[in-house]
């Protein structure tokens, strides 16, 4: 019997809203020579498009056999395509349960979302802007599908933004994220949260 | 990143997909066109023109042999 059975299951139509955090990436837009921002995952900078829905992908294959030394775990992955997420495995689009729960992870972590860092990106065909300052964003975010429910937060298989915090004073950032990703997206000093 | 201990597992089947639609664009007004001059009619029909008889030219069916 897979362990996912033994997990309580429930079905719901409302999307379960809940917080993640990103960073602002500036890219070159050929077409009309502006930079626009977008939204990255933090840590494997998976790139969040706008107006399209981010499904999760699994590389389990490669990451849990060099991360476990469960035997059970690798057989498990490779023997069998499994959903995403699965219980088995960390694969899913993760989100916590409330704000103060994703600024004390990054707290956890030694990352001060509100220290502004330089941005270096390419556009798809590998020609650099400028080198610009980019930000932090935090916000809520809309999950949907399969969905493995933890005591702090989520792992789900589709996700978009439901609105958007950019954590620096700049007005251009936050008018591109809204332009594109069409969210509510306001501005909030580094300073609240210290 | 971490979620803590599995709870229970959730399957979402949303109405609609929460992704906004882009808000509609009002169309850019139409050009204001000048008013287009009215052509000139030529002065001359040249010899070999046949726009006028192509109509003269179709049998008229009225039974005349």
């Amino acid at each position: 019997m897979s362990k996912s059975k033994v997990l309580p299951h429930v079905v719901s139509e409302e999307p379960i809203i809940a917080w993640r955090m990103w960073q602002a990436v500036a890219v070159l837009n050929l077409f009309s020579d502006d930079i626009v921002y977008r939204l990255r995952a933090v840590s494997k900078h998976t790139e969040w498009k706008p107006r399209i829905t981010l499904k999760a992908d699994c590389f389990a294959l490669v990451s849990s056999l060099a991360k476990s030394s469960n035997r059970q775990v690798s057989v498990h992955l490779i023997g069998f395509k499994h959903q995403v997420p699965d219980i088995y495995c960390r694969c899913g689009i993760y989100a916590l349960r409330t704000k103060e729960k994703l600024f004390n992870y990054f707290t956890g972590m030694k990352m001060d979302p509100a220290k502004p860092w330089t941005v270096v990106s390419a556009n798809e065909r590998g020609i650099l802007p400028d080198r610009i300052m980019g930000c932090t964003v935090f916000g809520q975010v809309s999950l949907w599908g399969e969905i493995i429910e933890g005591e702090d937060g989520y792992r789900a298989e589709y996700a978009y933004p439901y609105d958007l915090t950019v954590l620096a004073d700049d007005r251009r950032i936050a008018d591109s994220l809204r332009e594109q990703y069409q969210v509510d997206t306001r501005i909030e000093l580094s300073q609240a949260h210290h | 990143m971490e979620i803590g201990k599995p709870k229970r597992r959730i399957t979402v089947n949303p109405k609609s997909v929460p992704i906004p639609t882009p808000l509609p664009k009002f169309p850019d007004p139409a050009p204001v066109r000048e008013p287009t001059p009215p052509a000139k009619v030529p002065e001359k029909v040249p010899a070999h023109s046949t726009s006028t008889s192509a109509v003269s030219s179709v049998p008229n069916g009225s039974g005349q042999a």
